[in-house]
């Protein structure tokens, strides 16, 4: 598989894997048990203080992961639904075969957004 | 990717040209060679080019313990194993049906074994135990009256894993049954006297043994009862099993592989037996990671390992610049868990993420010292980002 050089940054740093303690979380895995995902952050005021990551998955997972947590943090709870599988399609080139895995990232920081929704963030 | 050099850990797929058997080959090559069409004997440049031939057969037989005349040229290893497979059933069919493989056979096997199944053939395909091996009383137990051929590899060329051919040479044997060996990955790295051992069809193939891609041969047993019906039509060559011009460069680079290796094989076992056991012990002290067919006789060069909590892909990605294979690189385009280790009982992500480590020639202590380093920082990297899933329910 030929990963492009923001794919490969973003999973080799991979910064944001983690827990944020005490945070809201939510998680999502794929049908066949292939990838598996939870996304965790703080909030106040309606916004993103921190997020954080942990998965089972390929370059392309991890990498979307990782771009999320960055896209997210410091900006408002709401703008989690812009984050989708078209947009890390977009952001790391990912092949179309990959689309399946990207929409797992995807369920996971909606999951996410619920929590937060339910512990009192707007979404 | 990486801008460190790679480190070639993947003998087992391919070797590089040794630096004499290119010289060797080179000689063929340009009009002052030995270029000549070796079925031109009327003339001396053909008379010079037969004779490279069969000084090169010569030098096989000797590696193998066979007589030259018992070993037909082809393209590789998987021609040879298409020949001794389609050849003796297609020749042998009116005596019965049937034939035994295994299920981790590589593909040249078993692809040809699902041709003879179109053709009418029934086809019984054994499973390994739990360490990879054939069991010779499991092929015993397989065979029936109108068993015409068994096929078994002599070592697996994922797990690196020995088979007993000779116990279940001597099975087939006292059945009346032919045996046939795909010893790709045996021929140059086990002492083998064929004189001695109850095989009737084996093939090999030079590129295992730091000869050229491209050529191989088919052992055909010189006993009664023993015969393949050729594949191709042509001009006659190789007794008319296998006719085609015979590419003499090849066949002079496959001669001075094996000389090489001849000279080489005793040593070269011992040096990489040691450097497999420094790898294995460098690999083992990494968390949930095990061997397959540990518990097995296994050929120095290789050592597979399954490694738990990560994902298959992301643990090639991750290793880098090491030049590795995922199970076996004939099937790796695939992008399917290797069915060998599923066979042997790992499950669909174990299997997806083993990786084999296959040592040859060149390979030094530091390359294995810098292999071990780079596989424990993969695997810490990938585990620290999936250690938040820890606890979640499945």
């Amino acid at each position: 598989m030929n990963y492009g050089a923001e794919v490969l940054t973003l999973f080799r740093e991979a910064a944001h894997a983690g827990r944020v303690a005490g945070g809201a979380s939510g998680g999502a895995r794929g049908r066949t048990g292939g990838v598996e995902i939870v996304f965790s952050a703080a909030a106040a005021g309606g916004t993103i203080e921190s997020m954080r990551f942990g998965a089972l998955g390929c370059p392309w997972v991890i990498a979307a992961c990782e771009w999320a947590c960055r896209q997210a943090e410091g900006g408002p709870v709401a703008g989690l639904a812009s984050l989708d599988a078209a947009a890390f399609a977009a952001a790391l080139q990912a092949p179309a075969e990959k689309t399946g895995s990207l929409l797992v990232v995807e369920d996971a920081l909606a999951e996410l957004a619920r929590a937060l929704a339910a512990a009192g963030e707007q979404r | 990717m990486t801008d460190e050099q790679p480190i070639y850990l993947d003998y087992a797929a391919t070797t590089p040209v040794d630096d004499a058997v290119a010289a060797a080959m080179a000689v063929c090559l340009g009009r002052d060679g030995v270029y000549a069409n070796a079925s031109s004997r009327m003339h001396e440049p053909g008379r010079r080019a037969a004779e490279a031939v069969e000084a090169a057969r010569s030098q096989l037989a000797e590696l193998v313990g066979a007589q030259p005349a018992e070993l037909v040229f082809t393209s590789g290893a998987t021609e040879a194993d298409n020949l001794a497979i389609l050849g003796a059933a297609r020749y042998f069919a009116d005596r019965g049906r049937h034939l035994v493989t295994t299920r981790i056979e590589h593909k040249a096997v078993l692809d040809a074994a699902q041709r003879l199944e179109r053709e009418g053939f029934e086809v019984t395909r054994l499973e390994p135990d739990g360490e990879g091996r054939i069991d010779p009383a499991a092929v015993a137990g397989a065979l029936r009256d109108d068993t015409l051929l068994a096929s078994v590899m002599w070592v697996n060329n994922e797990t690196g894993v020995v088979n007993d051919v000779e116990a279940i040479g001597r099975v087939c044997r006292e059945r009346g049954v032919l045996f046939h060996v795909d010893a790709a990955q045996a021929v140059g790295k086990l002492p083998i006297d064929l004189a001695s051992l109850p095989i009737d069809l084996l093939a090999l193939t030079a590129h295992k043994f730091y000869g050229p891609k491209g050529i191989g041969a088919l052992y055909i047993a010189d006993r009664p009862g023993v015969q393949v019906q050729p594949l191709l039509c042509g001009g006659g060559q190789e007794r008319g099993l296998r006719p085609g011009t015979l590419p003499v460069h090849q066949i002079v680079g496959l001669g001075a592989a094996a000389a090489r290796a001849q000279e080489e094989l005793a040593a070269e076992r011992g040096r990489l037996a040691a450097l497999r056991q420094r790898l294995t012990a460098g690999l083992t002290a990494v968390a949930d990671v095990c061997i397959n067919g540990a518990g097995a006789e296994r050929i120095p060069g290789i050592v597979n390992v399954s490694v738990a909590g990560v994902d298959g892909e992301s643990l090639f990605a991750s290793l880098e610049p090491l030049a590795v294979a995922s199970g076996s690189a004939c099937n790796s385009t695939a992008g399917e868990p290797s069915y060998v280790l599923r066979a042997l009982g790992r499950d669909d992500r174990l299997a997806g993420a083993s990786v084999r480590f296959s040592l040859g020639r060149y390979t030094t202590a530091g390359e294995v010292d810098r292999a071990v380093s780079i596989f424990a920082r993969a695997v810490a990297h990938l585990r620290r980002i999936a250690a938040p899933l820890a606890g979640r329910a499945a």
